[in-house]
């Protein structure tokens, strides 16, 4: 009687303290996954896992989530796009399933086989989730698997792929790295490795990781956006930024703006949300610290890599220097060095607040290319097909008409608020010689000096473009486009807020007086500018980059250098910091420390 | 008494065709894999009817159910009468030892997009697998791998697409790369370089009858011969519609015919070792030709497969083709038993 009395006394006590100890960012944090587990779990029937999932954890609607799974291990599809959400359904369903339907999902991941991708996201969502079930059915032989392993087989196997992947991004960097799309297919599977994972040490590194990828969007989000050069994205969401899948994300993690509709359907929901939503993870509220503070201009720089190369070059991930600047008013970061892909990287762009919706709030150039041996290099297909072969799913990729990717005849110095381009259009490889720049049709102003500055406004900033070389226009839905067409081209940008210079008149007028050398430039592709800040910025396409005559050397860059997190490359560890407090995530120790 | 005669007729019809059919008589079966379609199909969608094809009859065939779309090459141990399977897939290297009815996939995370699968001739637990980034191996029948990367520059030798082993010494091997023929006399252990750097290799094959007989098929150069062992390498395109050229192969019975096939120019003949090559204005003759195999009892017989137009059969040594299965299909390897 007196150890029943003890017991609940102790219980008592940790409820107490329980509620006591929940912050109010916690309780904000925990009312919106409780908003998103509502939603789902009162929807109707549809072939989703996720929405299974929630009726099963919360014993709500079983006949519904029963008849889900009944069609989701009828002729499964997807690959690893089945399988991560159909493991999600059975770690946070199974308590609430009957045994003839544990029975039938088992059965689902034997006579299934999810092709594991060919690039790193699908690895990430495949070992997640071959981790995370192996460990579910411990001891079966391999006729139990799709693949033939045994459960401990498969497990050793994903264990060995997600730590080589922790440590590669912690040490030179994500290849798939900040991006507005891609970025939820890593997010989730840590999520779910971080909520099941058995093993304590990869439970903590799941935790680890998930803060250091989340961190790294964080500190470049602004206003909703993702703001800076991206590894891979999307035409769609180049231009509806606020709508990418890791905007959704901040406005669930953040609650800076709204999930749902006063009518109760979704606004900024992210599809993957009922997985974090049902998880124990809760975003260090350091981070989410960092996310909502943009009072004073800052730099990020960062080392990142390549996609794996597979011929055609001296290395498997050659660097990549990776640049932002985020100011109150706006953002804008590049790429400095490197390329981590051809098809899908979002090299540079400027990005500014939002006074409307669906208003297009961003600017960036891009030199339209293609070549079959960069998709060899990335791709074990034969040369003569592979552009096809890319354009049937990215369909864009050959096209003149293109929004995104990279040209590695495009190089590009950024300091802060001033960005030069450089263009060399003269090799056979370059199809289109052109570059092109992207001006919104929603600014509110947008003209032509005769100086050759063109000179734009919009809400929060002004901008002066200044194209080295003549150009032409055309019309898009959205956009403006510049196409300059000389082969040895380039631009300079420079960029104020609104906050930051007295009036756009002032703006233009001083912009007008900056000195522009570009003495010999068809031939040495050489320039240099002096911006409204007095700063001295000289740049040459084969790699001359000077800030008021000193060297600057984006491939000496940290892994992460900020003033709110700083890493070294090789590092395994990322200190955060905000103010007077300090979060050491130790990926190599598994430790993650306040300090 | 009528029951009895319809009896022995059948009988007598049934051992006519069962002698005249020459896969029964020959015993050679056709494996190939499909991991393409015309309709192009992205990682996530259903990859319906890819796979591995085995020949159940005369053309006809099998398709297994492994779901794999990217199976890149076929190897059937001789030794053990179609049981044993291996294939090189994007998920690593496949094994069936019951036929094609089951199958595990031996390899880890490490080894990925395997590209070409081949068995020691003289000893069934040696396997070699070409991949994206290098040379592994196995002595144990594919329970276990090393990587066998030791004079291969990254990335461009690490790039291996095909592979050879000499018929009579097992230690030499032969890799063709992003950047030349590779050849290594230790089973792997360490590589050199045997020429043709600078040249991307589609394909090598060693003869079956003088192993210093080499035949390589590259990207834009077209065809090589080597008749020392690799040092010395002799381009042979007369005749040749394209200098892109992926599949080449020796005529198994006829000494110096040999074969190769390539982009949008068909199939090719040569019976003085590629001096001048015949080309014949059959149905296969503008098409891309990727895989060419010869049945190793009657040369008359020859398989190849294409782009997106399936799988191509000659009866009369390549004067006249007609398609056998899966007609929008991209074939991806081809091998024939004895």
């Amino acid at each position: 009687m007196k150890n029943r009395i003890f017991v609940l006394f102790v219980l008592f006590c940790i409820n107490i303290n329980f509620l006591v100890s929940q912050s109010d960012y916690e309780k904000s944090y925990r009312k919106r996954a409780d908003s998103v587990i509502e939603y789902y779990k009162k929807l109707p029937f549809r072939v989703d896992a996720f929405r299974a999932m929630v009726k099963l954890n919360k014993g709500y609607d079983i006949p519904t989530a029963l008849q889900i799974i009944d069609s989701l291990t009828y002729n499964p599809k997807g690959d690893m796009f089945w399988f991560y959400p159909a493991v999600a359904l059975y770690c946070y369903g199974k308590d609430n399933m009957p045994p003839e339907y544990k029975a039938k999902m088992r059965q689902a991941f034997k006579n299934y086989t999810p092709n594991r991708g060919d690039t790193e996201n699908h690895w990430m969502m495949y070992y997640t989730s071959l981790y995370l079930i192996s460990q579910e059915f411990p001891g079966e032989d391999g006729s139990t698997w799709f693949n033939g392993k045994s459960s401990e087989e498969n497990f050793k196997d994903a264990e060995g792929w997600l730590n080589f992947w922790m440590k590669t991004t912690s040490t030179i960097g994500q290849g798939e790295f900040d991006s507005p799309i891609y970025g939820i297919w890593y997010v989730t599977p840590l999520y779910l490795l971080y909520q099941f994972s058995k093993d304590p040490v990869m439970k903590k590194k799941a935790e680890i990781m998930l803060t250091w990828v989340i961190a790294d969007f964080l500190e470049e989000y602004y206003d909703g956006v993702y703001t800076g050069a991206h590894s891979r994205l999307y035409p769609y969401d180049i231009f509806v930024k606020r709508k990418s899948q890791m905007s959704f994300l901040a406005a669930y993690l953040l609650g800076d703006r709204p999930l749902f509709y006063p009518d109760g359907s979704p606004y900024n929901l992210q599809y993957n949300s009922p997985i974090y939503a049902l998880s124990d993870y809760v975003l260090p509220e350091i981070v989410a610290k960092i996310a909502k503070d943009r009072s004073t201009p800052y730099e990020v720089k960062e080392i990142k890599r390549s996609r794996n190369r597979i011929r055609y070059y001296d290395e498997r991930n050659p660097i990549v220097a990776k640049y932002n600047y985020v100011n109150p008013d706006y953002a804008m970061g590049c790429v400095q060095i490197g390329w981590t892909e051809e098809i899908l990287q979002h090299t540079w762009s400027l990005d500014w607040k939002s006074v409307k919706k669906d208003e297009v709030t961003t600017f960036f150039t891009i030199q339209p290319y293609y070549f079959a041996d960069d998709m060899c290099s990335l791709f074990p297909e034969y040369k003569k097909y592979i552009v096809a072969g890319v354009v049937s799913s990215k369909t864009e990729y050959d096209k003149e008409t293109k929004v995104v990717g990279s040209s590695p005849f495009e190089k590009l110095f950024q300091y802060k608020n001033t960005m030069i381009g450089l263009y060399d259009l003269t090799s056979e490889r370059v199809k289109y010689k052109e570059y092109v720049g992207f001006f919104p049709k929603d600014l509110l102003v947008r003209e032509e000096d005769p100086s050759g500055w063109i000179f734009c406004k919009a809400n929060s900033v002004y901008f002066a473009f200044l194209p080295l070389k003549p150009y032409s226009w055309a019309e898009d839905k959205d956009v403006f486009r510049l196409i300059s067409t000389d082969q040895k081209n380039g631009f300079i940008l420079e960029v104020k807020g609104v906050n930051e210079i007295k009036s756009f008149e002032e703006f233009k007028s001083r912009i007008k007086k900056n000195k522009v050398i570009k003495t010999n430039f068809d031939k040495n592709m050489k320039i240099s500018y002096t911006n409204l800040d007095g700063i001295t910025l000289e740049f040459s396409y084969d790699g001359l980059r000077k800030v008021n005559g000193n060297d600057y050397l984006p491939l000496k860059y940290k892994l992460f250098d900020n003033p709110f997190m700083q890493a070294e490359v090789g590092g395994e560890k990322m200190i955060i910091q905000y103010k007077g407090e300090k979060l050491i995530l130790d990926v190599k120790n598994a430790q993650m420390n306040y300090k | 008494m009528k029951r009895i005669g319809l009896f022995k007729i059948f009988l007598i019809m049934f051992i006519f065709i069962f002698l005249i059919n020459d896969s029964f008589a020959q015993n050679s079966k056709v494996y190939f894999s499909i991991k393409g379609r015309k309709v192009s199909i992205v990682i996530g969608q259903d990859i319906v009817l890819f796979g591995l094809y085995i020949e159940n009859n005369k053309d006809q065939f099998d398709r297994f159910a492994w779901k794999n779309g990217h199976i890149n090459d076929i190897a059937v141990d001789k030794n053990s009468n179609g049981k044993n399977i291996f294939l090189a897939c994007g998920n690593g290297i496949m094994r069936s030892t019951d036929y094609g009815k089951n199958w595990k996939i031996l390899t880890s995370w490490e080894l990925t997009e395997a590209l070409k699968v081949i068995i020691d001739p003289n000893n069934s637990n040696i396997i070699y697998t070409a991949t994206a980034y290098g040379i592994w191996k196995t002595t144990d029948f594919g329970e276990t791998w090393s990587k066998k990367v030791n004079g291969l520059k990254i990335t461009s030798h690490t790039y291996t697409f095909c592979i050879d082993i000499h018929p009579s010494n097992s230690n030499k091997i032969f890799v063709g790369t992003a950047d030349g023929v590779m050849v290594s006399s230790d089973g792997g252990e360490t590589w050199k370089e045997s020429g043709l750097q600078g040249r991307e290799i589609n394909d090598l094959k060693i003869s079956p009858y003088d192993p210093n007989i080499i035949l390589a098929a590259t990207e834009d150069h077209g065809i090589y011969i080597t008749k020392d062992g690799g040092k010395i390498w002799k381009q042979i395109n007369m005749g040749l519609y394209s200098m892109t050229m992926y599949a080449v192969a020796f005529d198994p019975i006829n000494k110096g015919t040999i074969y190769c096939g390539g982009y949008k120019c068909g199939f090719a003949k040569s019976n003085d070792f590629g001096e001048k090559w015949e080309k014949y204005d059959n149905e296969i003759f503008d098409k891309d030709i990727t895989k060419i195999a010869i049945d190793p009892n009657n040369s008359q017989i020859i398989y190849a497969g294409g782009m997106e137009w399936g799988l191509w059969k000659s009866i009369d040594g390549g004067k006249t083709f007609k398609c056998i299965a899966e007609a929008d299909g991209k074939v991806s390897s081809i091998f024939i038993s004895k």
